[in-house]
């Protein structure tokens, strides 16, 4: 039950969220993708985020991540390849506070060598869109991009690093990762040269 | 002769500490420019005070001597109660936080909201050989906390697996089992759920109280659910299944589905007055007869975003002196932390204000009323009103509307886009509670009613239409209706309204079960306590 909770706790739990972040989000600086220029949004935007955590953060959070316990094993050692995990999101009261050109510059570099669009979600209800990417090297994922937008919306999350979705699938009911996430990763298409 | 050398070894050994103390004083007002920059700013710019915590210093100091859990030192300043609300040309905290710490500073979170309880989170990062500071600073429209603690990683670790402080140990290891696979979480255990996943209600309950954005997606196909998981108050779990399916090539699907109906409810006695203590444990939530886990809950004394709507209609225009007066005693007499927009309507949907905690603002904008004034388009006002509160995050709203209620469409001359029906319908849904203010006809409509009343529905008839109106939709949506028949009676009905808003508290749970077959689902809340009554919406149609 929520009683109105002090700032210190909202505090405790937004380290909490972060942190859960850094964990959930499994994420080289090669698919690092240069979405800064989304920060010009920000001032009209009623809502936005920025978070911004780098390798060594993410090792200083998989320090505390134990050897001996078989999840967080495994989520110390998915955190401890990743190079850093990025997200940018801006939420706007009306429509036509950005461009089509301003989604297209994320999608631009995700038409890069390298990247492939593994998940496209359009709503013509909602006029929601989804679009989740992976930056493949060999048999290597090496990257994850996700980029959600609707009229008003536009979040572009991108987890930069060495990912093993068999790991991840290990993962599952634990950390928040659904339990009943059954995929099987060998099958998933390779769309070469995005949308 | 061994007193005075016992003296003099105490007195020394005095000197040396507050020595001691002076330079870590000084080192840490040397070091903490960033720190100091930030608070002074508050106290500058927001003429905010910090709260006076006890033993603070000493805490500071002990943490440098003990350096419990590897924190080598912290510097805390809280405000409470003051007014950090966002105004128009103030400058962005990023710009304050990035001139008071430099560049070895790296930002690591930057999350703004305009909404509700316009959260502002900043947090910086910055390597000091093995140890790591972290810069935050959190601001709400009335609170702040600013915080710097420098840390090490390896000796927080140590600690959490053995809780030592100064080679005293203070219990197990923290850090839980070894070898014992964590517990599935709420979330995504449960055979009950075989392809529902639904946000833990604790992080939900996090985020909702927290105000912030929505955590971050995993990589998983259900990345967009996990990044918008339901919140209490928005309006698409509130009211709506979220329901994302998310197609990957070659047959997986992950399904998502999960509601949050949200309820405005009213405790009285047995004598009709409300009872304002009620413990969360003492609400009992029953769906279609089916109890269900409350899984939110904010007491009245909450703020509350509510929207004054206000009909300058032709038929209110010779009240107009009246209901500005009224107005603004209404204004005066909310509690602060409510977050007030005045709307005034004619045919046409006027915003004077948006969102504010203002006072002075929302009572100036009174001012300009007298010069508006057209025919009455009632129902497609409150349908943008709706609208426009659909947008807050937060789950507490409310709309106090002060009308005649006559919308052009009863007498079907000249329709407006939307029917009483359907307004009625989307009200009953909305957890917003309306709370109509039945203003009369001006007497010299009601001289023409008299007149010609009996073949048309002008006069009597349009007014019975008219308040009967107004009253479902008060009873639908958990309100009041109040009389203003005359002038005079405006301003006791404002202050009754006032009151009755913080006699509500706001209640949320997930449905057991979601069939979409459209049929209605009828709520009753009741409350374990002799003789008390609750008193919310009827029910909403399950889509």
């Amino acid at each position: 039950m929520i009683v109105k909770m002090p700032v210190t706790v909202k505090l405790f739990f937004f380290t909490i969220l972060v942190t859960c972040c850094a964990i959930t989000q499994a994420s080289g600086q090669s698919g690092k993708l240069q979405i800064d220029y989304l920060d010009r949004l920000f001032p009209n935007a009623v809502q936005s985020v920025d978070v911004s955590v780098d390798g060594s953060l993410l090792l200083i959070a998989a320090k505390f991540l134990r050897s001996d316990n078989p999840d967080e094993a495994l989520a110390k050692e998915l955190l401890t390849a990743l190079k850093g995990v990025y997200v940018k999101g801006v939420e706007f009261e009306k429509e036509g506070e950005f461009s089509e050109a301003d989604i297209d510059m994320v999608r631009t570099q995700l038409r890069a060598p390298g990247w492939d669009r593994i998940v496209g979600v359009r709503s013509k209800r909602d006029r929601e869109n989804v679009e989740v990417y992976l930056m493949i090297e060999g048999s290597v994922i090496t990257g994850v991009s996700v980029l959600v937008f609707d009229p008003k919306q536009l979040y572009v999350v991108n987890v930069v690093g060495p990912i093993d979705p068999e790991k991840i699938c290990q993962l599952r009911g634990h950390f928040g990762i659904p339990k009943n996430m059954d995929f099987d990763w060998s099958k998933v298409e390779r769309r070469r040269g995005g949308i | 002769m061994k007193r005075p050398d016992h003296l003099i070894h105490k007195t020394v050994l005095l000197t040396f500490m507050i020595a001691l103390l002076q330079t870590l004083a000084f080192n840490a007002q040397g070091k903490g420019k960033g720190f100091k920059d930030i608070v002074n700013h508050l106290e500058t710019k927001y003429r905010a005070k910090k709260v006076r915590i006890p033993l603070l210093g000493l805490a500071n100091f002990a943490v440098k001597i003990v350096r419990p859990a590897g924190v080598k030192g912290f510097k805390l300043a809280v405000f409470e109660n003051q007014d950090f609300a966002l105004r128009d040309g103030d400058e962005p905290f990023e710009v304050v936080m990035r001139t008071a710490y430099d560049k070895e500073w790296q930002p690591l979170v930057r999350v703004t909201s305009k909404r509700g309880e316009q959260n502002r989170v900043l947090i910086y990062s910055r390597y000091a050989g093995k140890d790591v500071q972290f810069a935050l600073l959190v601001l709400e429209a009335r609170e702040a906390v600013v915080l710097e603690v420098k840390f090490n990683p390896d000796a927080a670790v140590r600690f959490l697996e053995n809780p030592k402080i100064m080679g005293i140990s203070i219990g197990k290891s923290i850090r839980g089992n070894k070898n014992v696979a964590n517990q599935p979480t709420q979330n995504s255990s449960g055979e009950k759920n075989a392809d529902l996943v639904v946000p833990s209600p604790e992080t939900t309950k996090a985020t909702s109280e927290l105000g912030e954005p929505r955590p971050n997606p995993p990589l998983s196909a259900s990345v967009k659910d996990e990044i918008n998981p339901p919140l209490p108050g928005d309006e698409k779990t509130a009211t709506q299944p979220v329901e994302i399916k998310t197609v990957v090539p070659d047959r997986n699907a992950i399904r998502i589905e999960t509601r949050l109906v949200n309820l405005n409810v009213k405790a009285l006695n047995r004598g009709g007055q409300p009872l304002v203590d009620i413990k969360p444990e003492e609400f009992v939530v029953y769906e279609d007869g089916l109890k269900q886990e409350v899984s939110h809950f904010r007491p009245v004394d909450a703020p509350v975003n509510l929207i004054l709507l206000l009909d300058l209609s032709g038929s209110t225009k010779n009240r107009r002196k009246a209901m500005q007066e009224a107005a603004k005693r209404f204004v005066d007499v909310l509690p602060a932390q409510d977050n007030v927009a005045i709307v005034a309507f004619t045919r046409k949907y006027r915003p004077l204000t948006d969102f504010t905690r203002d006072k002075a603002r929302l009572k100036s904008v009174l001012k300009d009323i007298n010069e508006i004034s057209g025919d009455t388009a009632f129902y497609d006002s409150m349908w943008k009103a709706l609208d426009r509160l659909d947008q807050l995050s937060d789950a507490r709203k409310a709309i106090i509307v002060l009308t005649d209620g006559e919308d052009d469409s009863i007498e079907s001359t000249d329709p407006t886009e939307h029917r009483f029906e359907q307004l009625l319908e989307r009200a009953s849904e909305e957890d917003v509670t309306i709370y109509p203010i039945y203003f009369s006809p001006s007497n010299n409509y009601e001289k023409l009613g008299v007149i010609f009343g009996g073949g048309n529905l002008m006069g009597n008839e349009k007014s019975r239409i008219a308040r009967k109106q107004l009253n479902d939709l008060a009873e639908q949506t958990g309100g009041e209706i109040y009389n203003a028949q005359r002038e005079e009676n405006l301003e006791d009905a404002y202050k009754r309204v006032a009151a009755e808003l913080h006699t509500l508290y706001s209640l949320a749970y997930s449905p057991e079960k979601l069939m979409h077959n459209g049929e209605f689902r009828k709520i009753s809340v009741k409350v374990n306590r002799d003789g008390a009554v609750a008193k919310t919406r009827r029910g909403y149609y399950d889509r």
